[in-house]
């Protein structure tokens, strides 16, 4: 039987990030990502990673698409006001189709905000923070062992869709300190990438080359060496060089948007709880996830029928599973800690007679098991009308 | 389906009293034991004299909900975290208070001239369990540091509720405390062991009291 262990989750985050092969560190420390950059600072050196603590975290962000395209996987950490300033170079990854990993331990917001008080504000952030259309994979975890587990996940999803993934957390489940197991050798999956004697000498490297099938499947990336190519931010040619074509403007900007869309069912990760006969289902991620589960167990002690979905993948939504959900059961109840960003997504899914509760919170507290059976009495007693 | 709830501890005190060291010692030497920890802390961007504290729960299974809405045992290392916490003791729970900056010594409901001067008195209401001790006074006086204060607290938690074994504590400190402090340390815990006489039972099952139905 391994040893269980005490790992705090901003740990978890840097140990998993070397696991999956992070061998490339720039950030800014901001609370509560702090000890993510503390773990870093002493772990990557140890296994021949550079560490570096930029000027701020625009630079963080650039210096790690730098890193990546330069060969190696490379991972920042911030929180909400540091994310808001990296936004332009998660634009930039988009466009250059370069992997790298930005976690965002989120924390009580807008602006500064509530610094050591958890949220979850940035859920709308994360999908659409930078300009233009764009597809982006977001996942975020709701315990200390999931931390580990979904960082290489984040990593691989990276490598293989050839696009930034944001990494959530939030600011209890960052400092909180769980029993942790390390998961052995044949539990990690790790998508390494091309080597560059995978690569014939003679063939020029095209990295934005897709082959034209209904599925787009990005090429993986190679490591630093013999494949040179061309890396702009403007609209370009599958060479990398820029073009104002407006048909290759077109393939290139549907090509971004449609190698995560069309794929997001095999990119959703989610999780749930007592589905299988629930009238009433409760849709919470991260930390709120947790409430939840109490709640379900609360609930069905009292012969309540009552459900937990809980997407790992915040993007892309899990579609097809939740709708199936959704026509099943008679009222939904929405808990997280901002004003209903992901509701508006859910709600976009649901028929017009499945009744709606939201739970929200935003005083950086967590919101309690109470609060969520609160709304499951709502429903059952039928006060609440339609959303 | 049965409920479980966690076991909850919480450590109070102000930066820099190392209470949330003591939390993480004592889930440390939980996880030992083979239970399933949760241990979470607050502070304030004060990193010395601000309102911190630390939570531990712990439970047979995986804990569900990380926090805590009231408390088996409640631990004061300063004064100030008494009127601030002392409304999220659980009925009898045990209440441990460090007494060095307070006008008395020992610490008892029935004597009111050992409650001291602005101590919330509804306290006695809510539990007869109160252990009071000059735990950082007794550090200052036999390790002349008062650093070890809350290793003498823990020593006398480990002691008066049993929650872990006294060497699986020591095994724990041996581990996480720089090696040039561990003697101190274990002195301290096996000076705080020492402290108190009295052993009380935490979770003990509520007694029902069923009017009809069952």
């Amino acid at each position: 039987m391994p040893k269980m262990v005490l790992m705090q989750g901003d740990e978890a985050a840097a140990l998993g990030a070397i696991r999956a092969g992070c061998r490339f560190y720039a950030g800014y420390p901001i609370t509560p990502a702090s000890e993510i950059a503390e773990v870093m600072s002493r772990e990557l050196p140890k296994v021949g990673g550079v560490f570096i603590q930029m000027e701020d975290e625009i630079a963080s962000a650039a210096a790690i698409i730098g890193a990546s395209l330069a060969g190696v996987k490379s991972m920042t950490a911030t929180s909400g006001p540091g994310f808001s300033l990296m936004q332009e170079a998660i634009g930039y990854a988009v466009m250059t189709e370069t992997p790298t990993v930005f976690v965002n331990v989120m924390r009580g917001g807008p602006s500064t905000g509530l610094p050591t008080k958890p949220s979850q504000g940035d859920i709308m952030q994360a999908r659409w923070g930078t300009h233009g259309d764009h597809a982006i994979i977001a996942l975020y975890p709701s315990s200390v062992q999931e931390i580990y587990k979904y960082i290489i996940t984040a990593f691989n999803l990276a490598e293989k869709y050839r696009t930034p993934v944001v990494f959530l957390m939030d600011e209890t489940l960052g400092h909180m300190r769980e029993n942790f197991i390390m998961p052995s050798e044949r539990e990690v999956f790790i998508y390494n990438r091309l080597r560059e004697e995978q690569i014939k000498e003679e063939e020029v490297f095209l990295p934005y080359e897709t082959e034209e099938y209904a599925e787009p499947t990005p090429q993986p990336l190679v490591e630093m060496g013999k494949a040179r190519f061309h890396v702009s931010g403007l609209i370009h040619d599958e060479a990398g060089f820029p073009m104002a074509n407006p048909d290759i403007a077109d393939r290139l900007v549907r090509r971004l948007v449609e190698k995560i869309r069309l794929h997001a069912d095999e990119i959703s990760i989610y999780d749930e709880y007592m589905t299988e006969d629930a009238e009433v289902l409760i849709i919470a991620y991260g930390i709120t996830a947790r409430s939840a589960m109490r709640a379900v167990k609360i609930a069905r002690n009292d012969r309540i029928k009552v459900g937990l979905f809980r997407p790992i993948t915040i993007w892309p939504v899990p579609r097809t599973r939740l709708k199936e959900l959704l026509s099943r059961v008679n009222s939904v109840i929405i808990a997280e800690m901002n004003l209903g960003q992901y509701a508006h997504e859910v709600l976009s899914l649901t028929k017009n007679d499945v009744r709606v509760k939201l739970v929200n919170k935003v005083n950086g507290e967590l919101i309690t098991p109470q609060e969520i059976l609160d709304a499951v009495t709502e429903l059952q007693s039928g006060i609440v009308g339609y959303y | 389906m049965v409920l479980n709830m966690p076991v909850t501890l919480r450590f109070a005190g102000i930066g820099g009293q190392g209470n949330i060291l003591m939390g993480i010692v004592l889930a440390k030497s939980l996880i030992k034991e083979g239970k399933w920890v949760v241990q979470s802390q607050s502070y304030t961007a004060q990193v010395r004299g601000g309102p911190s504290h630390c939570d531990v729960l712990y439970s047979n299974e995986w804990i569900d909900y990380p926090k805590a809405e009231s408390f088996d045992v409640l631990f004061a290392l300063h004064p100030t975290a008494i009127p601030r916490h002392y409304m999220l003791l659980k009925k009898n729970g045990v209440f441990f208070i460090d007494t060095s900056m307070m006008n008395v010594e020992t610490f008892s409901c029935m004597e009111p001239e050992n409650i001291p001067t602005g101590f919330p008195i509804e306290i006695c209401r809510i539990t007869r369990k109160i252990l009071g001790y000059p735990f950082t006074k007794a550090a200052i006086e036999n390790f002349k540091t008062g650093v070890v204060a809350n290793m003498i607290g823990l020593g006398a938690l480990v002691k008066v509720t049993g929650v872990v074994t006294l060497d699986t504590l020591k095994e724990t400190i041996a581990e996480t405390v720089r090696k040039k402090y561990v003697d101190m340390n274990l002195k301290a815990v096996d000076f705080g062991y020492g402290v108190f006489q009295k052993e009380y039972k935490l979770k003990q099952k509520k007694k029902k009291h069923p009017i009809g139905f069952e």
